[in-house]
Parts: structure tokens; sequence; C-alpha cells
């Protein structure tokens, strides 16, 4: 890999690895070091990646396991209510439930990326932003009743996709 | 909430009628534990909105610490 490519790769996969190892970690600065850790191990491997098929795939694991290793090595932390854990079988059970969360996240981060532009923008202020109906109808210069036919239009097209995906 | 009320609001969310108060009923009502079957696509579409609120952005310069880092360490070398 050369650091052209390797340089395309952390500004295209980080966001999204921070993303994958914060589910597993709850923790935004371990996940944002799991996500160097992943890729300075990466960049040492050389030319030994050109063995794989998928280098997304590869890191994804790389970075699922380094999660993994760290909730080993630590005391589970649980970030939500700062009680301490040690690494029990419910804790475990919540860890791959997360894992298997981030299938249907996968899914549902495809199926918003391909919606129609105006679609997607005010599905995202609405349902991840937060943002009120007042003021999207400012952000997006739209009125109100015009924003909520674009709004209905989304959650539609998601629910169908999803449920197609799902079935596959 | 029984079914028919949880019918009536997933129709009015699905026609963009509902208030931003009803949504907030939704949202909670799939955020728990038991849904009832037959709702399954909602609690994981719901459930994505909430785990992408509550993970925080990472630090702006995220890329720009991991070049730096990977800098620091040579790639491995095929003899």
């Amino acid at each position: 890999m050369t650091l052209t490519e390797f340089n395309d790769l952390v500004s295209t996969q980080s966001r999204k690895l921070y993303g994958y190892a914060f589910n597993i970690l709850r923790n935004q600065e371990e996940a944002e070091d799991a996500v160097q850790e992943v890729f300075i191990k990466l960049w040492k491997l050389g030319r030994k990646t050109e063995e794989y098929n998928s280098i997304d795939a590869l890191i994804i694991t790389m970075t699922k396991n380094h999660c993994l290793d760290q909730l080993r090595k630590r005391k589970y932390i649980d970030a939500e209510n700062q009680n301490e854990y040690d690494l029990t079988g419910e804790t475990i059970s919540s860890l791959y439930e997360a894992i298997e969360r981030k299938e249907t996240s996968d899914i549902l981060h495809a199926i918003i990326a391909q919606l129609p532009e105006n679609c997607r923008t005010i599905i995202r202020l609405r349902e991840i932003d937060g943002f009120s109906y007042e003021e999207i109808a400012k952000i997006t210069n739209l009125n109100i009743n015009n924003l909520r036919v674009i709004l209905s239009r989304a959650r539609k097209i998601i629910k169908k996709e999803y449920l197609k995906y799902k079935d596959e | 909430m029984n079914r028919e009320e949880l019918n009536r609001l997933l129709k009015k969310y699905y026609e963009g009628k509902t208030s931003e108060a009803e949504e907030l009923i939704l949202r909670k009502f799939f955020g728990e534990k038991n849904v009832p079957a037959g709702f399954e696509a909602e609690k994981e579409i719901f459930g994505f909105y909430s785990r992408l609120k509550k993970i925080p952005g990472p630090s702006h310069d995220l890329e720009k610490r991991i070049i730096a880092g990977v800098e620091l360490n040579p790639p491995a070398r095929i003899a």
C-alpha cells in the first residue's frame, strides 16, 4: 500500500471505524485511540495487506478485535451510569448485541446515503440531529408543509428498503 | 401504549404529520426492551437514530493524528 492509498483510507474510513469502536467501547477517547492503533497496525503490515481481498473488511475486523481486547484488558466502565462492571456474562452479551446492531446500522447508513438529496438532508436534520420543524424550515428554506411531504416520502422509503434488505 | 394507538401514531409518522411531542413518544416507546411483534422494523430504525444521536463526534483532527502517529512507525519490509 502506498502512502497515498493509505491516506485515502484514513480520510474515508476513520470516522466510520470511530463509530464502530464507539458502539463497543462507549467512550470517545478510547474509540479514537482504537482507530489510531488499528491504522498503525495496518501500516506496519506493509505489503502484507496485499494478501487480503478487502482492506475495508480487514480494518473492520481489526477494529472489532482491538476493541474486544481493550474490554478484556480493562474493567468495563459503563459510560452512561459510571458503574464499574467486571466483564460479566451480561456485559459480553450486550457487547455482541452491539456488534449485531452494527450490521443493522450498516444497512440503514447505506439506505440513507442512497436517498434523494432533499430526503437525506431532512431525515438527518429531523431524526438524527433532532432539529425542530421550525428550525428545519429555516435551514432548508422550505415551508413546513413541503418539508413534511419530503419527510413522509423519506420515512416510507427507509422502511420499505430496510424490509427489502432484511428479507434478502 | 396499546396497539391501536401505536398504529395510529405510526400512520401519522409515515405521513409526515406527527407533532414533535408525538415523535418523542414513538422514540421512547421503541427505545424500550419489549416492543410488540410486528414492529421490529420500527424498533431497528428508531434505535438506529437514537444510537447515532448518542455517539459524540470524534475530534476534528482525528485523521491528522492518525497520519502523524503512523509516520513514526515504518511499514514492515518483506525480505
